[in-house]
């Protein structure tokens, strides 16, 4: 077998991640924590010219509070932002996310960016990217920076829309202090898993008042989706039963339709009545998440 | 390229490829076969290594990614012919069958003591969760690291 030559880059600075991002090819590969790339590489065995690796940009490693936004570095692993106090206290269903993302091992390596430009239908990070009405920032081989909305950021099939001398530099958050958020997913254990169904929510309490309900659900469909329905189906009873029903129904015949409709062959080999699970199951997320918004 | 780290303590100045993938490096390259390959692709936690005091996956990790970091490899815990506290704790629980696991899961437990010194039931039953054991021998592995924490948290009292 040839040993083809490969060549290894690992930027300290904007100007050599520029320079080194222009010298990539189709065959080149952008190197987060390594946590999916590796086992692509294993299981695809490409040719790979180049890796780009990021491990060493400082931008994009940092959480900061600027102008009312939190800006996330793309290189913060799933464990810094986990803990990190700023997340938890005006994003919590953020940091709720990164703390159940893989193992301890994988959360130590895996990375936002990752995560995100993975756009995997079952990952976790970006429901809640898309429930802060998040913001990502995008550098290219020119050294420019623009800032784009997920509808710029993710294409109707929920793929990215990066170009290949792009990067997603960091996420930018804008801070709601009067809001809480939650999240919640089901998974076939409860930890190191894959979501089935993720539910994410948002909310505004005064008194005994809940306002401004958002929620996205995710791993239903190829991108996150937004439940405009919710206020209306929840009320300003969340907590009751006929409200939790209607919203567990709803969400329920939502996921039925997008099965039926779905055109492709699921990727899974799954028998027949396993494909109900999830149109049964939203029933036990909507419960728990909704209990969420009692603290 | 050319890599510095520190490794078990001791600095290294070494030329390797960046893409190399860490586990063949500390078993091919630097002979260091403490460290297991299971499943190689970030599910079962028998290669995992300590990088800047965090477990990770070496069967993750390519060798540009120690640049300038600190990794601890199961060889490293003895000191001066002592074992670690994990590693007494493991031998006086009897936390070993087969042992496959076993650098792995003591790796793991390592890193959770140096972020929490004193875990709780739960927190060990967390930190351990991308670790597998086939011999099922969670229940003694679990009292093993509650009990090297518990001998590492009276000494330094």
């Amino acid at each position: 077998m040839s040993v083809e030559h490969v060549n290894y880059l690992q930027p300290k600075t904007l100007q050599e991640l520029q320079k080194g991002l222009k010298s990539l090819t189709e065959k080149s590969a952008l190197l987060a924590g390594g946590t999916d790339l590796m086992v692509s590489i294993r299981e695809k065995k490409p040719q790979i010219d180049t890796y780009l690796s990021l491990c060493n940009i400082n931008e994009m490693k940092s959480i900061t509070e600027i102008d009312g936004w939190i800006r996330i570095g793309a290189m913060v692993t799933h464990t810094e932002a986990a803990l990190n106090n700023k997340i938890k206290t005006f994003f919590s269903a953020l940091s709720m996310a990164c703390d159940h993302v893989g193992s301890p091992q994988i959360r130590n390596k895996g990375t936002i960016g990752g995560n995100i430009m993975n756009a995997n239908p079952a990952g976790d990070v970006l429901p809640c990217i898309m429930l802060f009405n998040g913001e990502f920032e995008i550098f290219n081989s020119e050294g420019s920076l623009r800032r784009i909305s997920v509808n710029e950021f993710l294409s109707e099939s929920g793929k990215t829309t990066l170009n290949k001398n792009e990067l997603l530099m960091a996420i930018w958050l804008p801070i709601k202090p009067d809001k809480k958020s939650c999240f919640v997913k089901l998974g076939s254990r409860t930890e190191v898993t894959i979501a089935q169904i993720s539910f994410c929510l948002s909310w505004k309490r005064i008194n005994d008042e809940y306002l401004d309900i958002e929620a996205y659900i995710g791993a239903i469909d190829n991108k996150p989706l937004k439940i405009d329905e919710i206020n209306e189906i929840l009320g300003n009873r969340p907590f009751e039963t006929e409200s939790l029903d209607a919203l567990s129904t709803f969400l329920s015949n939502k996921i039925r339709d997008i099965r039926i409709n779905r055109k492709r062959e699921s990727k899974l080999k799954i028998y027949e009545h396993e494909k109900l699970y999830k149109e049964r199951a939203v029933k036990g997320v909507v419960y728990d998440a909704i209990s969420f918004m009692k603290y | 390229m050319k890599l510095n780290f520190i490794l078990n303590g001791e600095n290294m100045n070494i030329d390797v490829p960046g893409e190399r993938r860490l586990l063949d490096f500390i078993r091919e390259d630097l002979h260091l076969t403490g460290t297991k390959e299971g499943c190689s692709v970030g599910e079962c936690g028998a290669c995992t290594v300590i990088l800047n005091n965090k477990a990770i996956h070496s069967c993750m990790t390519v060798v540009g990614q120690l640049e300038g970091g600190e990794l601890i490899t199961i060889e490293g815990l003895e000191k001066n012919g002592e074992l670690d506290a994990i590693q007494k704790s493991f031998i006086k629980k009897s936390a070993i069958q087969c042992g496959f696991c076993t650098s792995g899961m003591v790796m793991t437990a390592k890193a959770l003591l140096f972020s929490n010194p004193h875990p709780t039931d739960e927190e060990i039953k967390k930190a351990i969760s991308g670790n597998l054991c086939r011999c099922s021998g969670y229940k003694e592995i679990k009292e093993s690291i509650k009990d090297a924490a518990y001998n590492s948290n009276k000494e330094e009292s």
